[in-house]
Formats: structure tokens, C-alpha cells, sequence
């Protein structure tokens, strides 16, 4: 569909420089958008790998968990983890990958898990936590990661609709203007000539 | 052999109650039971009568509550019904002392998981804690005043962690628990807590290999007078496994290290270790079955009760959480009937 605008030289100009620009923006977003989705397929990839590790590390910490859980008593369990012994610290920044904004959290921990005595409290626990404080920062990271994959994902589909939009929107809308407004003023000049030569083949008569 | 006829009585009606004790096939049934509505008819059937809508766990302390009072009922002076209620106390104490912590770091002090087992009541716990009144403690009063005072000072200092509640505290229980077991005279008993404190050094041993703890660490926490003097386990941590099992190599426990050494060795699965250290006592008492005039029966009675009701959470907690058969059959330890 071309734009309602008055076929006029001035106007055609007018958007052969905005074409022109869309031309030049489109190319740009189109790089943009392959550059994110390389990324993009980079960060799944390596998201996979860790959630399947996360999810790996989890199930068995999980089993020593229930583990301990089975063989302690529930108040012993109670009391064995009344006193946290791990302190945790999370910093939380912003990254600019691309253009996009993704978090970037700095997790440290100090401390020992294992904080309670060892009688009448189960190996099986001592597994149990020292596997989930392993697995905490792994999960920091993934929160992370996955975090970044959304915003990433957003930003592809934005980009995406600039392009679409760009391709097959105003770029087409742009250059049927442009050809109608060419046409017409061919059309113009043509109507020009037309009446120039009738008027000189009526002078001619006379 | 002299006879010892204080627990002819005791004996006889340990020995009854032994026929409640539930058998290896009994929990090979329940581990073939399809639902936990199954598993709470078969439980119907024994002394471990469900209510409906009741969660399990009230159940276990139930029954523990119930093998403690007949334990106390029989059992001919105080002094000795009170000799297994003092776990129950060190249990309250640790708790309010740990709650103490919590309210000096800002936190919610959390009661409610204390139990009313012990030999103080929980009421008076509270207020010994609470006001630092240490000397109404049933324990050692001067060594416990001073090791509750230096514990929370140091803490204070943050020279200690607060594991080292726990620590501190199970040591004070060990030491006085095989004093009181000497000042009655109760030789069974003594062999009874240094066979505890040898299986808890064997076992925190083991622990501390996996934590990669230090060797001065382990050095504090041992427990002091077992069989096995810990200063030896200590010497050896360090080195090899081998040069464990050579220390204890001419004691009780050979086999038990030897076993617990190569499946550390094999993949550091603290879960084998505990079945393996929780056989090793079942086994070491099973020979009590033999003694017809003695303390053994109820000390061995009490052990097989909380061993019943370890297999029996294994199996439901093991049921709740989707574990295969094949596996709640390997954590199963072993029954005392």
C-alpha cells in the first residue's frame, strides 16, 4: 500500500532519502538480529549444559537429603540446622551484551555447612549440604544465564519485527510511493509535451 | 559367673516385649506395599498403630516415648531410669543454647522442637538457660558450669563456630554418661557408652576425610574415652586409610574399618558408612540375647527400638520421595529379632 503524499519532485526526493536510510537501518538490524541469534544459540547451548548439570547435581543431593532425612529424627534435623554455618553475599550488576542489559550476579559464601555436632547426626547430611553448597553458585548462574537467554530472546523478537516491519512494510510502502510518484510526474511531464506539441502543431495550422 | 538379680524382673518383661520387635520380613512387606495407604494398614497391624490423618512422624516419637516409659518403669532405681533420659536433656540444652545465639544475632528463638523426655522438665530448662542458671543442670555441675560458660564466652569472641555447641556438649554427655555408668557400678553399661563414643569417633573420622577437615579440627572434636584413645586416630589422619585400619587393627573393630575404609576408598558414600557403623552396634548387641541376669537386654531393647524406627522412616521417607525397592532394601539395617 503506498503512503498518501502529494506526487510532487520535492516529495519524491523526500523519500528516496528515507528509503535510502530504511535500506541502510534494515542492513544494520539484519546483522544486528544474526549477531543476537548466534549469541543467542551460544547462551542456550551452554544454559542446557549447565541445567542438565544443575538438575544432575540436585536429584542426588536431593537422595542424600532424604537420605538423612530418613535415618535423623525430625527434631534432630531441626536442631542440627537450627544455625546456618554458611553466610552468603550476592552482588548484583548489569552487563551490556549486544545492547541488552542482562544481570550479572557475583555470589560468594564463607562458612562451613556442616555446622552441628557429629553424634546422633547422619553422614548422609554432611553429603547432603556440602552437595547443595556446591550447587548453590551453579544455580546463581543459571539464574543468571537464564535470565540473560529471556532478555536476549526479547530483544530477537523485537529486532525481528523492525526488520519485518522494515522489509516488508515501509520498505515496500516506500518504494511504490516512490514509483508512483515517478509514474506520475512521468505522467505530467508526458501531458506536458503532449499539450507543447498539440499547441505548436495548432500554431503551425494557423 | 555371679548373677546380677536387680533386673530378673526387668529382663523377663524386655524379653516380652521383645516378640513386639519387628522382623526383616516385615519390612521387606512394607516395601512392597503400592501406596502409603497400604503402608498405614500393614503399620496397623503391629504396635505402631496409625490414627487416621496422622503424620508419621508423630507416630515414631510415640513410640519412642512409649519404649522410654517401659524402659523407666522397669528398671529397679532412678538413678538408672534417669541414666536414659539424659540424652533428652543434652538435646534441650543444645537447643536453647543455640536459640540463645540466635537472639543475640537478631534472629526468632525457635522452642518448639524441644522434647519433655528428659530429666528436667522443659519449663525448667527453659528458665536455667534463660537466666544462666548452669548449676541446676543434672550434669557434672562444676565441669558443665564451666564448659557452658567457656563455650558461649569464646562464641562471644568468635573464637568458636557454633557448631562447637554441639560438640562441646556431646563430649560433657559422653564424659558424664560414663561416669554415672562407673559410679553404678554398671560394667555393661561403661563397655555400652565407649562402644558409643568408639563408633561416633570412627564414624566423625570418616566425616571429616570427606569435609576436608583439618587435623587439629579433628583433634577437638574426637570424644575422649572409648576403647580406642583418639589421640591415635588423630596421629593417622593424615596418612592413608591403611594406617587407620593398622591402628585399629587389634581392636573390636577391625572388620568394621577395614569395610568402612575400602567403600570410602571406593567412593566416599557416607550413607554405606552409617548402615555399616548402625550394623556394627545391632551386631555387638545382638549377643546380649545370651544374658538371661543383667542390664543388657533393656540397653539392647532400646537400641533395637530406635533401630526399628530408622528402618521404618527409611522405608516411608524412602516411599514418599519415589525411591525404587532395590534401594530402600540396601539402607535397610539390620533388625535385632
Amino acid at each position: 500500500m503506498k503512503l498518501r503524499v502529494n506526487p510532487n519532485r520535492m516529495e519524491l526526493l523526500r523519500l528516496r532519502r528515507r528509503l535510502a536510510i530504511a535500506r541502510r537501518g534494515h542492513k544494520l538490524l539484519k546483522d544486528k538480529q544474526d549477531a543476537l541469534i548466534k549469541q543467542f544459540i551460544a547462551l542456550v547451548k551452554e544454559n542446557k549444559e549447565l541445567r542438565e548439570e544443575v538438575e544432575r547435581e540436585l536429584q542426588s543431593a536431593y537422595l542424600n537429603f532424604i537420605g538423612a532425612r530418613a535415618v535423623m529424627s525430625g527434631r534432630s534435623l531441626e536442631e542440627a540446622l537450627l544455625i546456618p554455618g554458611i553466610r552468603s553475599y550476592l552482588k548484583v550488576g548489569k552487563v551490556n551484551l549486544m545492547s541488552v542489559f542482562v544481570p550479572r550476579f557475583d555470589f560468594m559464601q564463607e562458612g562451613d555447612p556442616a555446622n552441628y555436632g557429629f553424634w546422633e547426626t547422619s553422614g548422609e547430611l554432611d553429603a547432603a549440604l556440602y552437595s547443595f553448597i556446591k550447587l548453590l553458585p551453579k544455580l546463581i548462574k543459571l539464574a543468571e544465564m537464564e535470565k540473560a537467554v529471556i532478555l536476549l530472546a526479547d530483544e530477537i523478537e523485537r529486532t525481528r519485527r523492525r526488520v519485518n516491519a522494515l522489509e516488508y512494510v515501509l520498505i515496500p510502502q516506500l518504494e511504490e510511493t516512490i514509483s508512483f510518484i515517478t509514474m506520475k510526474l512521468d505522467e505530467v511531464e508526458r501531458a506536458a509535451l503532449t499539450r507543447l506539441m498539440k499547441i505548436k502543431e495548432i500554431v503551425r495550422k494557423h | 559367673m555371679e548373677r546380677d538379680f536387680r533386673y530378673t524382673y526387668a529382663a523377663t518383661r524386655i524379653r516380652c516385649l521383645e516378640k513386639e520387635l519387628l522382623p526383616l520380613s516385615f519390612f521387606h512387606r512394607l516395601i512392597g506395599a503400592s501406596s502409603l495407604s497400604e503402608v498405614r494398614k500393614i503399620l496397623e497391624e503391629t504396635v505402631y498403630g496409625i490414627r487416621e490423618g496422622e503424620e508419621f512422624d508423630v507416630l515414631w516419637e510415640r513410640e519412642s516415648r512409649r519404649t522410654l516409659s517401659i524402659v523407666k518403669d522397669v528398671l529397679p532405681n532412678k538413678r538408672l531410669k534417669d541414666f536414659f533420659s539424659y540424652s533428652y536433656d543434652i538435646f534441650n540444652l543444645k537447643v536453647l543454647l543455640k536459640n540463645k545465639l540466635l537472639a543475640k544475632r537478631g534472629m526468632k528463638k525457635n522452642w518448639d522442637i524441644l522434647v519433655d523426655m528428659g530429666t528436667v522438665p522443659v519449663d525448667k530448662m527453659i528458665s536455667i538457660v534463660e537466666n544462666e542458671q548452669y548449676v541446676y543442670l543434672p550434669f557434672h555441675k562444676k565441669d558443665s558450669v564451666y564448659i557452658i560458660w567457656d563455650l558461649l564466652d569464646r562464641m562471644e569472641k568468635a573464637e568458636l563456630d557454633t557448631k562447637f555447641v554441639d560438640l562441646f556438649l556431646d563430649k560433657l554427655y559422653f564424659n558424664f554418661m560414663l561416669n554415672e555408668a562407673r559410679e553404678m557400678g554398671e560394667s555393661f553399661l561403661v563397655e555400652y557408652i565407649k562402644l558409643l563414643i568408639d563408633l561416633t569417633n570412627i564414624m566423625t573420622f570418616f566425616r571429616a576425610k570427606f569435609a576436608g577437615r583439618s587435623k587439629s579440627f579433628l583433634s577437638d572434636v574426637l570424644i575422649s574415652g572409648g576403647f580406642v584413645d583418639e589421640d591415635r586416630l588423630v596421629d593417622v589422619y593424615q596418612d592413608n586409610l591403611d594406617s587407620f585400619v593398622k591402628v585399629l587393627h587389634y581392636s573390636p573393630y577391625s572388620g568394621l574399618v577395614e569395610k568402612m575404609a575400602a567403600l570410602f576408598e571406593q567412593g566416599q558414600d557416607l550413607a554405606s558408612l552409617e548402615k555399616l557403623k548402625d550394623n556394627y552396634l545391632i551386631e555387638t548387641l545382638k549377643n546380649c540375647k545370651f544374658v538371661m541376669f543383667g542390664i543388657q537386654p533393656i540397653v539392647a531393647f532400646m537400641v533395637a527400638k530406635d533401630m526399628e524406627i530408622k528402618n521404618l522412616r527409611i522405608v516411608i521417607t524412602g516411599k514418599q520421595a519415589g525411591l525404587s525397592e532395590g534401594i530402600l532394601k540396601e539402607r535397610l539395617r539390620y533388625v535385632y529379632v
